[in-house]
C-alpha cells in the first residue's frame, strides 16, 4: 500500500534532475570525488561544487550512493544500479497508474489491473481465432 | 466592482452545478449512443459532453455580463429606469460570498493544473535521463513489460526492455502506432481538461467519467493502429501484452477501479466488432456544433431573468418593477 504523498513528491523514488545527473556520472565512472563528479555533469547544466557536494550528501542519506574517505575528500560510488532504480520507478508508476493518480499524465498501452483470469484470456484468444477464421473464409469465398 | 465580480462568480458556479447535475442525469441515456459511434468521434463527443457544463456556464455568464451581447439576446424589459443592465447582487455580504467561493474554485483548479504539470515534468525528466532515445521512443532498461506515453503538449513514448524483448516487429509496430495516436491526439491533455472541467463531480461519478473517457480514448488509438495493421492483429497484440503483464506479475490486485473492469476485454471486443461502430458524416457533426451554439445563445435570456429572480428572492428587494 502506498501512503498518500504531496504532489511534489508523488513518486516514492522521486529524484531531482541534478541527483539523476550525479548518479549518471557515477554509473559511468565510479569512485569519483565531488570535484570530478562536477566536471562530468553536462556543461549547460553545470552546477557549483557546493551544490554537487550537497546533492551527493542527499544521495548518500537516501542510500543511493556510498563513499569512502580518500585523504581529505570522499570518493563516491553508487549503491544502486541503473536498472534497479528504473525497476523501482516503474513499480511506482504501475501503482500510481492503478490508483488513478497518473491518469492525466500518462497513458499506458494496457491497464495494469489484474482484472482478467487465465480462463478469460483463453476465451478471448479463442474468440480472436474464430474471427480470424471467419475473415479468412470470407476472403476465400470472394 | 465587488458586486459585479461577486454576482458573476455566483451565477457561474450555480449554473455549473445545475448543468453538471443535468448532464449526470442524462448520461445513462447518452452513453450507449456515444459508445455506438466510431471511437474517434465518440471520444471527442464524450470530452465535449463532460466539459460542456464548465464551458457553457462560463461562456453564458460572460455573455450575460457583456452589454452588447446582453442587449441582443435578452428580451427588452424594465426595472425602475428602463436602462440596459446586467443582473447584480445588491447585498455586499452576498457579493463577497460569491466572490470568495468563485476565487476558491479558481485557485483549486489552478493548483490542480500546476501540481499535475509539475508531476508530469518531474516524471519526464527522470525517464529522459534514465532512458535512451531510440528514434520515435525512449527505451527504458527495466524487465517490466510496460509502454506508455508521457506528457501533454509534446508527449513522448517510453518502452521498457522487458516489452521490447518479448515483442515481434509487428507487435512493436502496432504498439508504437497506438502510442503515436495518443501523441498526435494529445490524449493526456484531453484527460486533464476533462478532469479539471468536471472537478465539481466527485467519487464514483468522477471515476466513471474518467474511466469511460480513458476507455474511449484507448479504443480510438486501437482503431488508429488497426487502420495500418488490421483489427485482428491489434486485438492479438493487446492480448499478448496483457498476458505478458500477468505472467510477469506486474499487475496490481483489482480492487479500486470499479468501472475499469475488464478494460482489455472491452477493447478486444470493440476491435472484433469494429464494423458495427457508426461514423457520423461531417454535416452531422457540423449540425451538432451549430445546435450547441444555438442552445448556448438561447440560454442567455432565461439566465438573465432567472438570475434576477433569484437575486430578488435572496436579497428581498423588489428588483422587478415591470
Amino acid at each position: 500500500m502506498i501512503r498518500k504523498r504531496s504532489s511534489s513528491n508523488i513518486l516514492p523514488n522521486t529524484l531531482g534532475e541534478l541527483e539523476l545527473l550525479v548518479l549518471e556520472a557515477l554509473w559511468q565512472q565510479p569512485h569519483l570525488d565531488a570535484k570530478m563528479v562536477c566536471s562530468r555533469i553536462p556543461s549547460h547544466k553545470q552546477p557549483s561544487l557546493n551544490t554537487v557536494q550537497s546533492t551527493l550528501e542527499r544521495l548518500y542519506k537516501k542510500g543511493l550512493v556510498d563513499r569512502i574517505k580518500n585523504g581529505h575528500a570522499y570518493s563516491y560510488f553508487t549503491s544502486v544500479s541503473r536498472s534497479n532504480l528504473l525497476g523501482r520507478l516503474m513499480g511506482d508508476v504501475i501503482h500510481l497508474l492503478h490508483d488513478g493518480r497518473l491518469e492525466t499524465i500518462l497513458s499506458s498501452f494496457v491497464n495494469v489491473a489484474a482484472d482478467l483470469d487465465e480462463r478469460s484470456l483463453n476465451d478471448l484468444e479463442a474468440l480472436i481465432a474464430r474471427k480470424k477464421r471467419e475473415l479468412g473464409e470470407g476472403e476465400g469465398e470472394r | 466592482m465587488i458586486n459585479t465580480v461577486g454576482t458573476f462568480s455566483a451565477i457561474w458556479l450555480v449554473l455549473w452545478i445545475l448543468l453538471s447535475i443535468l448532464f449526470v442525469i442524462l448520461y445513462p441515456l447518452v452513453r450507449p449512443r456515444l459508445f455506438a459511434l466510431h471511437p474517434r468521434y465518440g471520444s471527442a463527443l464524450l470530452l465535449g459532453y463532460w466539459t460542456a457544463p464548465f464551458l457553457v456556464s462560463l461562456l453564458s455568464t460572460l455573455f450575460l455580463f457583456m452589454p452588447t451581447v446582453e442587449t441582443l439576446l435578452v428580451n427588452t424589459h424594465c426595472h425602475s429606469d428602463c436602462q440596459s443592465h446586467v443582473p447584480l447582487i445588491d447585498s455586499a455580504g452576498l457579493a463577497w460570498f460569491g466572490f470568495s467561493v468563485g476565487s476558491i474554485v479558481m485557485i483549486f483548479l489552478l493548483v490542480q493544473f500546476v501540481s499535475t504539470m509539475f508531476r508530469s515534468l518531474q516524471l519526464r525528466k527522470q525517464f529522459n535521463i534514465l532512458g535512451k532515445a531510440k528514434g520515435e521512443y525512449y527505451a527504458i532498461s527495466s524487465a517490466c513489460p510496460l509502454v506508455f506515453t508521457l506528457g501533454w503538449w509534446q508527449p513522448r513514448i517510453y518502452v521498457s526492455d522487458g516489452l521490447l524483448k518479448s515483442c515481434t516487429e509487428t507487435d512493436l509496430s502496432i504498439i508504437l502506432q497506438h502510442e503515436s495516436a495518443h501523441k498526435e491526439r494529445r490524449d493526456n491533455l484531453r484527460l486533464l481538461l476533462a478532469r479539471l472541467c468536471s472537478a465539481i463531480l466527485s467519487g464514483p461519478l468522477a471515476r466513471r467519467l474518467m474511466t469511460d473517457l480513458q476507455l474511449m480514448t484507448e479504443q480510438a488509438c486501437d482503431f488508429r493502429a488497426a487502420e495500418k495493421h488490421g483489427h485482428i492483429a491489434v486485438a492479438e497484440t493487446l492480448l499478448k501484452v496483457k498476458r505478458l503483464l500477468m505472467a510477469k506479475s506486474v499487475t496490481v490486485p483489482f480492487s479500486s477501479l470499479a468501472f475499469a473492469e475488464r478494460e482489455v476485454e472491452t477493447r478486444i471486443m470493440a476491435l472484433l466488432k469494429a464494423g458495427t461502430r457508426i461514423s457520423p458524416r461531417p454535416w452531422q457533426m457540423g449540425a451538432l456544433g451549430t445546435l450547441a451554439v444555438i442552445c448556448l445563445l438561447l440560454l442567455i435570456s432565461p439566465l438573465h431573468h432567472g438570475s434576477e429572480w433569484v437575486i430578488t428572492f435572496l436579497t428581498d428587494s423588489p428588483l422587478h418593477a415591470h
